[in-house]
């Protein structure tokens, strides 16, 4: 692990991670004996980590049976429900749905979320949810976003040919006037200039959830110039590519994007 | 991507949202420059992380279950079905005494995954250390010839996947960082597992590669 990192990233990462291992430890052993009341007392306080639970769950010495499993798997869903409705809110919120069907959306993706969060909770192996959960979840939410857009068919790439429909404010922005560095119009000297004026017209955050569509490799090239306002130089060294490379990479972003933009409008 | 890259990722996108959240505001170049071999990985979780979870709430609280909640969560756990963790095997079940993977994995100092490849023999009986089996030995208070000859034996004759995990009806995609269990090739080196293995604390691997260089294997 950290390989190409400075030593002092390694071993201040390590001890933190190590302090956190000790500090859950120590919560563990201090809980009081399930099931009295002093027990769930304490598992229902909103300071008790979210690991001490899914430790408790996974402890057959502690789930003796499964009212106690179920028991702690409501709380832990209690607790995280604000945080996992913030976030599917976010998910929805540009999708052009009637109120029906973005409850119904809603519902969908907040079921597929508890699944796999019931799964992950449940399964031992997954020691991550023990060390640091609210992080665990945060990638298992990245992982069900992408398999329930795929599933909707809002998802495009060059894998998944079909899609459905766009958020219309997002077609709209693209006839916003182009600025960056203030008011300066920033231009890459490439051949899709129309693509790259579409981009620049598009608000950051949903610039992102563009980028995401994109092969991993464009990926980082797009993020790079467009959110981080890294030039092509800066990301040639940055990359260990030459300027070439860059520029060749923008163009293929550039063209998927475009054509990810015009299906968009022509599906509104 | 195996184990150990996962981890990595695991442990860098970590910090960068705890940087983030310490309101550092942290450059993706700069995580690329340190972590190259991980840039597409770092931008995919930064890009993700900025489109949907960046701005929200930032700590948790309990709160009554909302309508969608309480919908969602009964459809989840229909498809769940949950069962409670039964004792496994030959090698976990001898007599009166009972384990799970975690508590023998604990036990023993291993990682759970590594027990349940030793569970289901499949790792070179050759390759494992002397401690190892004196250390299963005392647990399960079985003489270690028997541990030995059953460590030797055809893999999968003891029990299976099923008796391990709680039954899923329906499949389900791996995740980011799941262990597969078909990650591993039969026969397989313990020394690799314990290099490989993601849920071995670095405390653990270096013990356990200290051993294995102690006993000369």
């Amino acid at each position: 692990m950290w390989k190409v990192g400075t030593s002092i990233d390694k071993y201040e990462h390590d001890e933190v991670v190590i302090r956190r291992r000790v500090a859950l430890a120590d919560s563990y052993a201090a809980l009081p004996h399930c099931p009295s009341p002093a027990f769930w007392q304490c598992i229902a306080s909103a300071n008790t980590p979210l690991e001490l639970l899914v430790r408790c769950l996974r402890d057959n010495n502690v789930c003796k049976d499964e009212n106690i499993r179920q028991h702690i798997l409501q709380i832990i869903v209690q607790r995280t429900q604000i945080i996992n409705e913030y976030w599917e809110n976010n998910v929805l919120k540009r999708l052009a749905l009637s109120a029906d069907e973005r409850f119904a959306l809603m519902c969908d993706l907040c079921a597929d979320l508890y699944e796999h969060m019931l799964r992950a909770l449940l399964d031992s192996r997954r020691l991550f949810w023990e060390e640091n959960f609210l992080h665990s979840l945060c990638f298992e939410r990245k992982h069900v976003y992408r398999s329930f857009m795929m599933r909707e068919g809002r998802w495009r790439n060059e894998h998944v040919a079909k899609g459905d429909r766009v958020p219309r404010a997002l077609v709209m922005r693209l006839d916003q006037p182009i600025a960056q560095d203030g008011d300066r119009p920033y231009m890459l000297d490439l051949e899709d200039e129309h693509a790259q004026m579409m981009l620049q017209a598009i608000d950051a955050s949903d610039l992102l959830r563009l980028v995401l569509h994109l092969p991993a490799h464009l990926k980082t090239v797009v993020l790079l110039l467009y959110w981080e306002g890294r030039s092509e130089k800066d990301i040639a060294q940055t990359l260990g590519v030459s300027d070439r490379t860059v520029r060749n990479r923008m163009q293929k972003a550039l063209k998927i994007l475009r054509d990810f933009l015009i299906n968009q409008t022509e599906d509104e | 991507m195996n184990n150990e890259q996962q981890e990595d990722i695991f442990h860098i996108t970590d910090l960068y949202v705890t940087e983030m959240q310490a309101g550092k505001q942290p450059n993706v170049s700069d995580y690329i420059t340190r972590y190259p071999q991980y840039a597409d990985a770092i931008a995919d979780f930064v890009a993700y992380y900025h489109a949907f979870e960046a701005d929200g709430p930032a700590t948790v609280a309990s709160a009554r279950l909302s309508r969608v909640s309480r919908i969602a969560l009964t459809r989840a756990l229909r498809r769940v079905q949950i069962e409670p963790s039964v004792p496994i095997t030959t090698l976990l079940a001898t007599g009166t005494r009972h384990f799970t993977l975690p508590e023998l994995a604990r036990k023993l100092d291993l990682s759970v995954d590594i027990v349940a490849l030793l569970e289901q023999r499949v790792i070179d009986p050759s390759t494992l250390p002397w401690e190892l089996y004196q250390r299963i030995a005392d647990v399960l208070q079985q003489p270690i010839g028997v541990v030995q000859a059953y460590l030797a034996g055809s893999p999968n004759s003891g029990g299976s996947e099923k008796d391990v995990l709680p039954s899923m009806k329906v499949a389900e995609e791996p995740a980011l960082y799941s262990v597969l269990n078909n990650q591993y090739s039969p026969e397989q080196s313990f020394r690799l597992l314990i290099e490989e293995s993601l849920w071995l604390s670095p405390g653990q691997r270096a013990t356990w590669k200290a051993i294995l260089i102690l006993e000369g294997l």
